[in-house]
């Protein structure tokens, strides 16, 4: 358990700085650290007892930007979308780093 | 003899100024041709028909996302258009997150279009350029370094040279109202250029009011002209500097507002503090040395941050290729370097006259008019 809130805490800093120095590769290792580690930090404190709150909480801060920083990457390489998919990733950084507060203070109050 | 129809969009104020510019020329070749679109005053001015006037829907970054109910109404109306009047041509003029669904929504029709005035996707977000070439028939572009970019990823281009230089060599300057700002004995005028946009100017002439006022503690024979480009925004500056004034305890700093005479005020000035924008080249044409700056919240500078490709925030320096203005992109008040950089072109002789001399080889690069006459050219082309 420990590893695991260290690997969500950490994991977010380390994305947002490889993104704003442009390490794409490394950027993708850590949001995808950040994202898995989060979502089994949340399924350990929520999935059993509220379910649908797990699911609720899943939608905004991983569905939603994961789906839109597909979009994103896809626009960037195929240029499918006319509109202006770098807005995708404002959407993502706006949403995304909800779910590390959520965990956090879930645990906070389960303690 | 049927009646061609031209649909044209402009979401900007200068798009309305080289919008209008455009329909002028076409006309002066084909008067029967027939305008309708997406502008502002001017564009109506010149003749076109407007389906939706844009003045209010000029936003940047995450503003955006509160217009799109109301684009997506006007969205509709064009397609509609569209659809009943079928267009000869289609002309975009920047603007590219709306534009784009024009562009895509004609294409869908199979009208031509043309983008005159390209997004800076030299600068940030150069993957766009593949949605270019599916979108686009004609790039019509204003920057040398355009033609280049564009012609290496295989779209249709064609360099015209900047409008804003016929605008410039027709605009007349009211040498009183110069001769009125400059006055003053031993008087050094430096002049505060907030940009047009409401956001922007909430946004940048708190902090050009500082730079200001710590620029008068260093030169006290400092004037300082604040320029109003729209009568619109003159309730929002007016607000702005009189807070700032009363509050500010140096009650020897002069500020004149002077709206909708750009060229005068600078042309008046010794030096320019000016947000990052077309403005640049209207101060370059005048040779007048400037700091250029931009400052934008810390969440959109850092989300932006991977996507800007170029070392430069300003058209001179790009188009230079090298630092020949300081320029600064900025998330927080950093007036101290604004007022340092501008005291520094203001007193040091040499650094202030080698600026002159390189804004002169810019403006004689790129400064020659005839723009608007080449893209009515290139617009007629595409359609007889």
């Amino acid at each position: 358990m420990t590893l695991l809130i260290i690997l969500s805490i950490l994991s977010l800093p380390l994305t947002a700085a490889c993104y704003f120095y442009s390490k794409i590769k490394l950027c993708v290792l850590f949001a995808l650290i950040f994202f898995v580690s989060n979502i089994i930090f949340a399924h350990g404190l929520l999935y059993e007892d509220y379910t649908f709150f797990f699911y609720l909480i899943l939608v905004p801060c991983v569905v939603f930007p994961v789906s839109c920083l597909t979009a994103f990457a896809l626009d960037v390489k195929y240029g499918i979308f006319c509109i202006d998919t770098s807005f995708s990733s404002i959407i993502a950084w706006m949403f995304s780093p909800i779910l590390l507060p959520i965990n956090l203070i879930i645990l906070y109050l389960g303690n | 003899m049927e009646t061609k129809r031209i649909f044209i969009s402009a979401g900007e104020t200068s798009g309305d100024i080289h919008g209008s510019n455009l329909i002028r020329e076409i006309r002066k070749k084909n008067p029967s041709i027939k305008f309708h679109g997406l502008g502002r005053n001017r564009m109506v001015g010149a003749g076109m028909n407007c389906i939706h006037d844009m003045s209010s829907r000029s936003v940047m970054w995450l503003h955006t996302l509160k217009k799109i109910p109301g684009l997506w109404n006007v969205f509709k109306d064009c397609t509609r258009f569209f659809d009943k009047e079928k267009p000869e041509l289609v002309i975009l003029l920047d603007y590219a997150g709306f534009n784009f669904y024009l562009a895509k929504a004609a294409k869908r029709r199979n009208i031509p279009v043309m983008y005159y005035i390209s997004p800076q996707l030299w600068a940030h977000g150069p993957w766009r350029v593949k949605k270019i070439r599916k979108l686009v028939d004609r790039m019509v572009v204003i920057y040398p370094f355009e033609e280049a970019f564009y012609a290496s990823e295989d779209v249709s281009v064609k360099y015209v040279g900047h409008p804003l230089f016929d605008e410039l060599h027709t605009r007349e300057i009211d040498e009183a109202l110069v001769g009125r700002l400059k006055e003053g004995e031993g008087k050094t005028i430096v002049s505060l250029l907030p940009g047009s946009r409401k956001q922007e100017i909430s946004r940048l002439l708190p902090v050009l009011l500082k730079a200001a006022t710590a620029i008068h503690q260093k030169i006290p024979s400092a004037k300082f002209l604040l320029s109003c480009s729209n009568t619109r925004n003159l309730e929002l500056i007016d607000g702005i500097t009189k807070r700032f004034t009363s509050a500010n305890s140096n009650k020897n700093l002069s500020i004149e507002i002077v709206t909708e005479k750009i060229s005068e005020v600078i042309k008046a000035s010794s030096l320019c503090i000016t947000s990052s924008g077309t403005v640049v080249l209207d101060i370059a044409n005048y040779h007048v040395p400037m700091v250029i700056f931009y400052r934008i919240s810390p969440f959109s500078y850092f989300t932006a941050q991977p996507f800007i490709t170029t070392p430069y925030i300003s058209l001179i320096n790009a188009i230079a290729e090298k630092t020949i203005v300081p320029e600064k992109s900025m998330y927080r008040d950093d007036y101290k370097w604004l007022a340092s950089r501008a005291t520094e072109l203001l007193l040091n002789e040499e650094k202030r006259q080698m600026c002159i001399a390189e804004l002169k080889e810019i403006v004689s690069l790129i400064g020659t008019p005839g723009a608007s006459a080449k893209a009515a050219d290139e617009a007629l082309s595409m359609i007889e």
